[in-house]
């Protein structure tokens, strides 16, 4: 019978110390073998620094010691100090307290010269007990013409913010779209893939409206299947997306030499990568009547009507993982 | 079995020795190299059966295309969409070529015309056809320039070598024309691709008679399955000016034209003679009507072919009839009776360039020291060359109207920011317009 747990805190092994560990004095730091540093031995009297000598001696005067852990500042030290002030050089003079700068270092505030807006968050009247002269003027610009809506300074109208994620150049294709479109990429000749992928797209525009099987679920937020040939992309992610398996199965060592299916949920990226390998493998055993993008879209069309091979594929890794659901280890 | 000897000894005469010759000797090796022959399979091994064989293939796994499968999927034309929207759009009509306002708007084909335009396999798979409801084209102003010239009364053929970018245009308005011309009850003459006449996949002969190499069954073929089809009323209207014999048969004078063309058009030793007859007629005869003979792809007539005659030299591609006689007509030393448009479709980007049929198009001359030929250049003398440009932003507007009608692009309303855009995006040729609507837009 095993020990209480309240005991185990008192083992021997948990009490016993841990070791101190000496100093390697035998590894070498420095590269000149010849001329090793002289080591201070221990026995060498060494003066300690100023500030900790001045704190060692506050602490039994009873007297505030200086910061050790940080340097004191030479601003702090003039102020305590007045004899120091007096032989401080020119530049820390000048910012001493009372001293004057002879410009304005504050944003000024122009009547109407500057954008709007620009003095908010500053107090009205921040710029009071500043010389006037040292407020800039708004300089009237002829000629220029600005249009309705558009800023002063753009010479064209500012795009809507926020901008759309597909705004910037490496991700302007549908997510979908890319991902597809790398995997059946090969060798690394994107831009053939890229044209696999646009024919593939205008023949899902040119195949018949999808007849769904009401055994095959198809994702709820799909858009009708009437409006899928006008929209390839939808089609295409319609497609994926509803083949997609939630879960992958992996196998884990379990004891008496098992191995158990252990159920691993996916991300969304990952459930349309295998959706996409899926429907790679289904289109490539077909009969190779055609070209690749007439087979892959022929494909996606028999993914939405439920006559795809990968379909079987799906419900078995969810059987399986239904079956192995247990196997899963869940750390609390 | 005679002894073995070593290679010099047999090489040298006198001392080959003297063996039984059999009397069939297939084999130039010697006897005495062959070495000994093979042990005989043992007795009771897989005996030869005479019998019909069995198919030992596995009866599913025939070959994945039926005979003539694959060129039905390769040449299939798809000119409708069912799930694009179908659009009143209006029909082409010959008078559309004298109003004016017509120019860069919208026009479907009409049904009887597309049936005709595809025997003359005027239509292209690398068309967008298959994206909408109907074939139907935005019309260009060189088409209502060419068009207005085609009402003339005056017997005048214009001589036309049509120039332009890829997807510019140009057989979309050769389309147009041809419509018109079918329209009017001309008699249209069409040779859909030149390079089928150079590339060798066509046989070729000699024809003593006139010295010019022929395609006898491609000139076979085209007699009887495009022109006599498509022209069948106007050529059976016209009968025979004098009496002729093509290939055996004697074709009396009175006979329908008709007859002829698709009697004799059939043997494909009388093919070319008929093809001739046929353009002799159509000079001759004041009855005929209007005449439209187009090529596509009119710069594979100036590249040298791939055939060769008997001393195995490249044959020049005007020593072969079918592209003589239709220079004849662009030169115009063969002149239709009455008339008509002869035109030749060249493009400028991704064709097979002959330096001289550059030069031509450019107006310019061979230098004297250059090696173009100058045959070629020669040949095309006193043709018009015609440049099909971009589209400007009205007929830009019409075809992005179009595609956003059909549901191919997404917008509610076609503004002049959109149209500069794709008219920038484009530089204004009508193809890539429409694949900017079409190919991977932003989400």
């Amino acid at each position: 019978m095993p020990p209480p747990r309240s005991l185990l805190l008192l083992r021997s092994q948990c009490l016993r110390p841990a070791p101190i560990r000496a100093p390697l004095l035998s590894l070498r730091p420095f590269s000149d073998k010849s001329a090793p540093p002289q080591r201070p031995s221990e026995n060498t009297p060494y003066p300690p620094h100023v500030s900790e000598e001045a704190a060692a001696t506050a602490k039994f005067t009873g007297s505030t010691p200086p910061e050790i852990d940080q340097g004191t500042p030479v601003e702090e030290v003039l102020k305590r100090d007045p004899e120091a002030q007096k032989s401080a050089p020119q530049v820390l003079k000048k910012d001493l307290p009372g001293s004057k700068r002879s410009y304005s270092t504050m944003p000024p505030k122009g009547p109407g010269g500057y954008y709007e807006g620009q003095n908010e968050g500053y107090p009205e009247g921040y710029s009071e007990g500043y010389p006037e002269e040292h407020h800039m003027e708004a300089n009237p610009v002829d000629n220029v013409e600005v249009h309705a809506g558009i800023p002063h300074g753009a010479k064209y109208p500012l795009p809507d913010l926020p901008l759309p994620p597909t705004a910037r150049l490496k991700k302007r294709y549908p997510p979908i779209v890319e991902q597809f479109t790398n995997m059946i990429m090969k060798e690394g000749k994107k831009a053939r893939a890229q044209s696999v992928m646009n024919e593939i797209l205008a023949l899902l525009r040119t195949k018949p409206v999808p007849q769904l099987n009401p055994l095959i679920p198809i994702i709820p937020s799909a858009p009708p299947a009437a409006s899928l040939p006008g929209d390839p992309v939808a089609f295409l992610q319609t497609a994926i997306d509803s083949v997609a398996p939630l879960v992958k199965i992996i196998s884990q060592k379990a004891s008496g030499g098992f191995r158990d299916q252990v159920p691993m949920p996916l991300g969304l990226r990952a459930r349309r990568r295998t959706a996409i390998v899926w429907i790679i493998q289904a289109a490539d055993k077909r009969k190779a009547k055609q070209g690749l993008a007439e087979r892959l879209a022929d494909e996606i069309l028999a993914v939405m009507e439920g006559r795809s091979k990968a379909w079987d594929q799906r419900m078995q890794v969810h059987r399986t993982g239904t079956a192995g659901r247990a196997n899963v280890k869940v750390r609390m | 079995m005679p002894p073995r000897l070593p290679l010099t000894a047999v090489s040298s005469p006198l001392l080959r020795p003297i063996l039984p010759v059999p009397r069939r000797l297939f084999s130039i090796t010697s006897t005495l190299l062959a070495g000994p022959p093979k042990a005989k399979a043992a007795e009771g091994a897989k005996k030869q059966s005479y019998g019909k064989k069995k198919n030992t293939k596995d009866e599913s796994r025939k070959g994945a295309y039926a005979i003539g499968e694959r060129r039905g999927i390769r040449t299939r034309i798809v000119l409708s969409n069912t799930n694009a929207q179908p659009l009143d759009t209006p029909p082409l009509t010959p008078d559309l070529s004298n109003i004016t306002e017509a120019a860069g708007n919208l026009f479907a084909f009409p049904e009887e015309e597309v049936d005709k335009l595809r025997t003359l396999r005027a239509f292209f798979r690398t068309q967008d056809w298959r994206l909408f409801a109907r074939p139907s084209s935005v019309l260009r102003r060189q088409a209502m320039e060419i068009g207005s010239t085609m009402d003339s009364f005056d017997p005048v053929t214009r001589r036309i070598i049509l120039d332009g970018y890829k997807g510019s245009g140009k057989s979309v308005m050769l389309l147009q024309l041809m419509t018109w011309a079918l329209q009017k009850g001309w008699i249209v003459i069409n040779i859909p691709n030149a390079q089928e006449l150079v590339i060798g996949h066509t046989d070729y002969e000699f024809d003593p008679a006139s010295g010019k190499w022929t395609h006898p069954s491609y000139t076979s073929h085209m007699l009887t399955q495009r022109i006599a089809k498509v022209n069948a009323t106007a050529l059976a209207n016209l009968s025979l000016t004098t009496t002729v014999k093509l290939g055996r048969n004697e074709y009396a004078a009175g006979t329908p034209l008709l007859t002829a063309v698709s009697s004799a058009g059939r043997d494909f030793a009388a093919a070319t003679d008929t093809l001739r007859f046929l353009l002799s007629e159509l000079q001759n005869n004041p009855e005929t009507p209007k005449v439209l003979f187009a090529v596509e792809n009119f710069n594979l007539f100036q590249i040298p072919t791939v055939y060769r005659d008997p001393d195995f030299k490249i044959i020049h591609p005007h020593d072969f009839a079918l592209p003589s006689l239709f220079n004849e007509l662009l030169r115009g030393e063969r002149k239709f009776h009455n008339g008509g448009l002869v035109m030749g479709v060249t493009s400028r980007t991704i064709a097979p360039r002959a330096e001289a049929f550059e030069l031509f198009l450019r107006g310019e001359e061979i230098g004297p020291y250059s090696k173009a030929d100058r045959r070629i250049h020669e040949g095309l003398r006193g043709a018009e060359v015609m440049e099909m440009s971009g589209m400007d932003g009205e007929e830009a507007a019409s075809l992005l109207e179009y595609c956003r009608d059909t549901g191919l692009l997404k917008v509610d309303e076609v503004e002049e920011g959109l149209i500069r855009e794709k008219l920038l995006l484009s530089s204004g040729l009508p193809k890539e317009i429409v694949k900017s609507c079409v190919r991977i837009a932003r989400c």
